[in-house]
């Protein structure tokens, strides 16, 4: 990929090259100009503008795909972010097979945007900053390892002291508030994979 | 010239038991990790067992799994029904496209059930 760092290198590099190819040229005076209209001299001319025109698209073109490429990703990132939204919502009812059904479809969009950042090459720090999984994987783990909806339900179904019973309730209160945090870590770090590559886009 | 056939038995939860996989127990819920060991995937490694195959099973395919199923599942056949992790480790083998991280996970679940089971097994 060339940013445009190093496209300012390359044509810097082109100007010191071809005026050091120049200097002998004017130094000798090998070539002299002469302003003639001659066929060949029209055909050059003719042959040299359409290769710069030429060029200037064919570079536009390449340009153009590596921006919509990066504008898909984008997309893309806000779709795992509109997946956690969802997710959230599945945590009011409970029911496992729905929670672990949202963070499969995240999971399956987080791999996917890593597949996509490495296809298009991007360097390894921005592929790392949008890897999901693991947080994903741990806040299935919280969510339904113990979900805290069954353990709310079987403790007010069963008799216990209410010492017991508080030390549930507040366990149960304590699993949500991780959840909350790893959700909110995890939201935060799509965020910054989206300025990362956004940032990417703007070099 | 000698031919070895290497028969290999084939499990997909997402045709053969459910593709929206569900909690640890039959009393939570559909489609439990407890009725899928019992009635799915313990009789596929009995069979296993006594044909002396492979049974490989596929986990893609399905909505997703709750951690509490796949312990259940896998775990279970060490804790609850007593089966060797050695003996399961050279019939089962998984399989994911989806999700190539749950096989660490099965595998690290059925680890700790054979912990569990061997300070059982001592006990007694």
């Amino acid at each position: 990929m060339i940013t445009k760092f190093w496209s300012f290198v390359l044509f810097a590099a082109g100007v010191i090259v071809g005026f050091l190819i120049a200097l002998p040229v004017i130094f000798f005076g090998t070539f002299t100009y002469k302003a003639e209209f001659t066929t060949g001299n029209i055909t050059q001319a003719c042959a040299t503008i359409l290769t710069g025109i030429f060029v200037a698209a064919y570079v536009q073109r390449i340009v153009q795909a590596d921006r919509k490429e990066k504008d898909i990703l984008l997309r893309h990132f806000d779709s795992i972010l509109a997946g956690l939204e969802e997710f959230d919502e599945t945590r009011v009812n409970g029911v496992v097979t729905e929670m672990s059904a949202s963070l499969k479809r995240v999971k399956l969009a987080s791999i996917a945007a890593v597949e996509i950042l490495v296809h298009l090459k991007y360097p390894g720090d921005v592929i790392e900053q949008a890897r999901f999984e693991q947080f994903i994987n741990e806040i299935n783990d919280l969510v339904t390892g113990t979900p805290v909806k069954a353990i709310e339900e079987h403790v007010s179904k069963v008799k216990m002291s209410a010492v017991v019973k508080d030390g549930i309730s507040s366990l149960t209160s304590e699993l949500k508030l991780l959840v909350d945090m790893k959700l909110q870590q995890l939201k935060i770090r799509v965020f910054k994979a989206q300025v990362v590559v956004n940032k990417s886009l703007s070099n | 010239m000698t031919t070895i056939i290497f028969l290999m038995l084939f499990l997909k939860i997402a045709s053969d038991f459910t593709t929206a996989p569900g909690p640890r127990h039959i009393s939570e819920g559909k489609f439990s990790g407890e009725l899928f060991r019992r009635d799915v995937l313990l009789p596929m490694v009995r069979k296993a067992q006594s044909a002396n195959e492979v049974l490989t099973v596929d986990l893609d395919g399905t909505s997703g799994y709750a951690t509490s199923f796949l312990e259940e599942s896998f775990g279970g056949l060490i804790r609850e029904d007593d089966l060797p992790l050695e003996s399961l480790n050279s019939i089962l083998k998984f399989t994911s496209n989806e999700e190539p991280d749950l096989l660490a996970e099965i595998h690290h679940y059925m680890k700790e059930a054979e912990t569990e089971r061997k300070k059982r097994v001592g006990k007694k």
